[in-house]
């Protein structure tokens, strides 16, 4: 996992055009190259002038969280996000055991494709090879998100686990985005304020 | 038990490697009988560094159920008292197991956060950790854990040596609260308490407490952190 899942975007100018690997981020907006801090859950912000700055990790996702917005890309004012992931569906579930004792349960996942992930308002969808959605879940239809360090899992009204592990793409930002749009969706159809996400939705 | 002392203590002296750890409050564990603790989470090592900072060899922890994936790990957890829990529902097992190991007069540990912070700061606490607290009645250990999000980031492949401490806080008392209404007007009330503990043993902000930061730098700037090279930090 790259410094670039957490900061998804620039927290000095708001550009999604944001690239790097590891503990480094630059802005290509804005030229402003961000560092993992030494101490103190900081990040080191080293504007192009070469000023170095050290900043609190929460402050600059804050930042980068409020100034994603809707989660629309710069340059693609209304354009839904896209992003190549690797589907998983959740197969069975396992026991977990030891010494005769029954410890609890794990899901167990199935095979992995290929897929593009798509967020409309309306919904998730997996797009085929053509960009057409394949397969799709209202926002209504999803009981749980969640993410992990790589990857996007929601849990559907049918009972199903589905994980989408990403490549380039920010889990963090995907979660942030789907919140938003679940916030957006339950508030509008009089549902109340979501308060949870996981392990269920649920609301005041 | 052979394979969780074992295991604690190689793990606890491999923690040790990378990161400078500092215990204090241990006193405030309970020598013997049923405990809850409740850390603060910032990163992967921060299973390994708490249990090794705890004499006692009876701790079970929550773990969240992926963790089990590879062969590897469903062997070890088990035996180092990994309970899976599975994030994406709700998981009666995973409580009932909480339930009985306390009665059993084992200590149970639980990340209230549920899962690690992705920026350092204490992340709200889900209230399905706050009901387990408020059914179980038994004293609750916070624990401030900070330093690890240094050592090793959610986001980092990169292990940096930094000094770590863990604070074992003074036990907090909750009750226990069978029925369910009453729990459930609590459980704001309870995660409220438990958060401020958290932040002030690790010395870590909460999430709520995010500077409001559009416009940066001048959002961020002057509020946290220094300037590297020590001089004033400009008003831009």
């Amino acid at each position: 996992m790259p410094l670039k899942h957490l900061l998804h975007g620039c927290p000095h100018c708001g550009s999604r055009e944001v690239e790097g690997g590891g503990d480094r981020v630059l802005c290509r907006g804005c030229g402003t190259r961000f560092e993992r801090g030494g101490a103190g859950a900081t990040v080191d912000v080293v504007e192009p002038g070469g000023r170095r700055t050290r900043v609190a990790a929460h402050r600059l996702a804050r930042a980068v969280e409020e100034m994603s917005g809707g989660g629309r890309s710069s340059d693609g004012e209304g354009e839904p996000p896209e992003a190549s992931a690797r589907v998983r569906r959740g197969r069975e579930e396992e026991a977990i055991g030891y010494r005769g004792r029954l410890f609890g349960f794990v899901e167990v996942l199935g095979e992995p494709a290929v897929a593009t992930l798509r967020l409309t308002e309306e919904g998730l969808e997996i797009l085929n090879g053509d960009g057409r959605p394949e397969e799709g879940w209202s926002l209504m239809e999803l009981r749980a998100v969640q993410s992990t360090s790589s990857s996007l899992q929601i849990y559907t009204a049918d009972g199903e686990l589905v994980q989408f592990r990403f490549g380039d793409a920010s889990p963090l930002y995907w979660e942030s985005l789907l919140h938003r749009a679940l916030r957006k969706a339950y508030r509008e159809s009089g549902r109340g304020e979501i308060v949870e996400f996981q392990p269920r939705i649920s609301v005041r | 038990m052979i394979w969780y002392v074992l295991f604690k203590t190689l793990l606890g002296l491999s923690a040790r490697l990378v990161a400078r750890v500092r215990v204090e409050g241990r006193e405030n564990l309970p020598s013997s009988g049923p405990y809850l603790l409740v850390p603060n989470h910032q990163s992967v090592l921060d299973p390994v560094v708490v249990q090794s900072s705890i004499r006692r060899n009876d701790l079970f922890t929550l773990t969240k159920s992926t963790q089990f994936g590879s062969p590897l790990f469903r062997w070890i957890l088990p035996r180092v008292n990994a309970v899976p829990v599975r994030r994406y529902r709700v998981d009666p097992q995973a409580v009932r197991m909480v339930l009985r190991h306390l009665e059993a007069g084992h200590g149970v540990c639980l990340y209230p956060e549920g899962e690690r912070s992705w920026d350092g700061a204490i992340q709200p606490l889900r209230r399905g950790a706050v009901r387990v607290i408020l059914k179980s009645g038994v004293p609750v250990i916070p624990c401030g854990v900070s330093g690890t999000f240094d050592v090793w980031p959610r986001w980092s492949h990169r292990l940096r040596r930094r000094p770590v401490r863990i604070r074992f806080g003074t036990p907090l008392h909750f009750g226990r609260h069978d029925d369910r209404d009453e729990r459930e007007a609590r459980v704001d009330e309870t995660a409220t308490v438990l958060r401020t503990a958290l932040a002030e043993l690790s010395g870590t902000p909460m999430a709520s407490e995010r500077a409001a930061g559009r416009g940066l730098p001048g959002a961020y700037a002057g509020e946290s952190g220094k300037l590297l090279d020590g001089s004033p930090r400009s008003s831009e």
